[in-house]
């Protein structure tokens, strides 16, 4: 059975499934280093540990988050002595359905979350609480939103395990146990609604701070710059090209007008 | 003695990344506090992380994709706050943290060679992988604080040059660009997503 201690083993390991990242297996050597010490407890002999270990060195990728939900099902299905194309199809489909959801969830919408409650809380906390210094506040801005998302993940990956390893063999597993969708759903919504909020914070006090020049030609450059920044993103992203590009248009701009200045 | 430490920490923090734990403590705004408070800027450290970090945010590192690195970004910044303006640190740090995504696509496409030290070793019946592991983190750390302080010498040779006022001007200007762009990219980001879920 999946001990406590094998749990934390696995679980300590899996933080490093990504350490030797590469081109030609991606994640393998990872997934080997994470697997490597069960696979010795439940094939003691060497020759079937080498046929074990050579049949996960193969091409291995997923969400790191999302992986213990894989790493759980397949280790399960190797203790359960299932068939060694099974345990295959499984984990290579099981891979592909938890990468998807986990870059939706975490890459592209939590991670900006997290982003976006920073500025948030840096804003009301520098407007707001006047006995706390520099330093405090922009500490509790950053350590407060990476705290919740690494405490999120760590949950993630230890109830993987435990999911994965509860339904070993079903090509379902866990993907049935948490409604992805709306997490998706959810997580969209509240990443919207704090960049609206984010927006409207940052030309209020744009506006506050750098519209008061005396200077007409500067007051002018400083109206024009969100519309050429808003312009030249909406520009760029009809193409599909990344934001590099508006970034560039925008320091061209800047290096015309500045001229004026 | 500072930058050396910054540098170590830096990189350090930077296998969070990838290749260790990913609990975003390696984002540019949570680097460039900590760096930042070290280097005694904490408040324009704060800011120019949080503003690297939501130009980063355009990228997803979805399918092995390599992205612009916000630690690098992060780090190259920070070192050089104090010698260069903050505005053109950030802008610095931007492109830089742009150029390390190709050193670690290459050292990506080096780890390759890793697989043939996994046959060797499995042909040996040695299954101690935790040896690859640290030597292909230590081989990050050392590429990541090679490549800040190449960075960061460059920069700081031509701090004459760029602290004239007109690259202030330019850079600021720039800077207020950029963080529309990022904005607008953003809102329309999410409003096509949440229109695509309803």
């Amino acid at each position: 059975m999946l001990e406590l201690k094998d749990r934390l083993i696995l679980f300590f390991k899996s933080f490093f499934l990504q350490s030797v990242f590469n081109y030609e297996k991606f994640q393998n050597i990872g997934l080997l280093f994470i697997i490597s010490g069960f696979a010795k407890k439940i094939h003691p002999d060497r020759e079937e540990l080498k046929k074990f270990i050579e049949r996960y060195n193969e091409i291995f990728n997923t969400q790191p988050y999302m992986a213990a939900f894989v790493i759980g099902n397949i280790i399960r299905m190797e203790y359960d002595k299932r068939n060694e194309k099974d345990i295959e199809n499984i984990k290579q489909s099981l891979a592909c359905a938890y990468a998807s959801i986990g870059d939706r969830i975490f890459w592209s919408r939590l991670r900006v979350v997290v982003a976006q409650f920073t500025f948030i809380i840096f804003i009301i906390l520098y407007f707001c609480c006047y006995n706390f210094g520099v330093a405090e506040i922009t500490f509790v801005s950053v350590f407060v939103p990476t705290l919740f998302y690494a405490i999120y993940t760590l949950y993630i990956r230890y109830v993987g395990f435990l999911y994965g390893w509860n339904c070993g063999g079903e090509k379902n597993c866990g993907l049935d146990k948490f409604n992805w969708n709306r997490i998706i759903r959810m997580s969209s919504r509240a990443a919207f609604f704090l960049s609206v909020v984010m927006f409207l914070l940052v030309i209020f006090l744009y506006g506050f701070y750098y519209i008061t020049s005396e200077k007409m030609i500067e007051n002018l450059i400083y109206i024009t710059i969100p519309f050429i920044g808003f312009f030249a993103q909406r520009y760029f992203r009809k193409d599909r090209k990344n934001i590099f590009y508006p970034v560039i248009t925008v320091i061209v701009f800047s290096f015309v007008v500045c001229i004026f200045i | 003695m500072k930058t050396l430490f910054v540098i170590v920490l830096g990189s350090l923090i930077n296998l969070d990344n990838v290749s260790a734990f990913q609990f975003l403590i390696s984002r540019p705004s949570f680097v460039a506090t900590i760096l930042g408070y070290i280097a005694g800027y904490p408040l324009e450290g704060f800011l120019i992380g949080l503003l690297l970090e939501l130009v980063i945010l355009d990228f997803s590192p979805i399918g092995g994709t390599t992205i612009p690195n916000g630690t690098a970004a992060a780090v190259v910044s920070v070192l050089l706050l104090g010698r260069i303006n903050p505005y053109l640190c950030f802008i610095i740090g931007l492109f830089a943290g742009e150029l390390y995504s190709y050193i670690e696509k290459y050292l990506r496409i080096f780890r390759n060679l890793f697989n043939r030290l996994v046959e060797r070793q499995i042909s040996s019946y040695d299954f101690n992988f935790g040896k690859l592991v640290i030597l292909s983190m230590l081989c990050d750390f050392i590429v990541f604080a090679i490549y800040s302080y190449v960075v960061y010498f460059v920069f700081v040779s031509f701090s004459g040059f760029l602290n004239s006022n007109y690259l202030l001007n330019v850079s600021r200007v720039a800077t207020l660009g950029i963080l529309f762009v990022t904005l607008t990219s953003l809102y329309f980001k999410f409003k096509n997503q949440v229109r695509k879920n309803a």
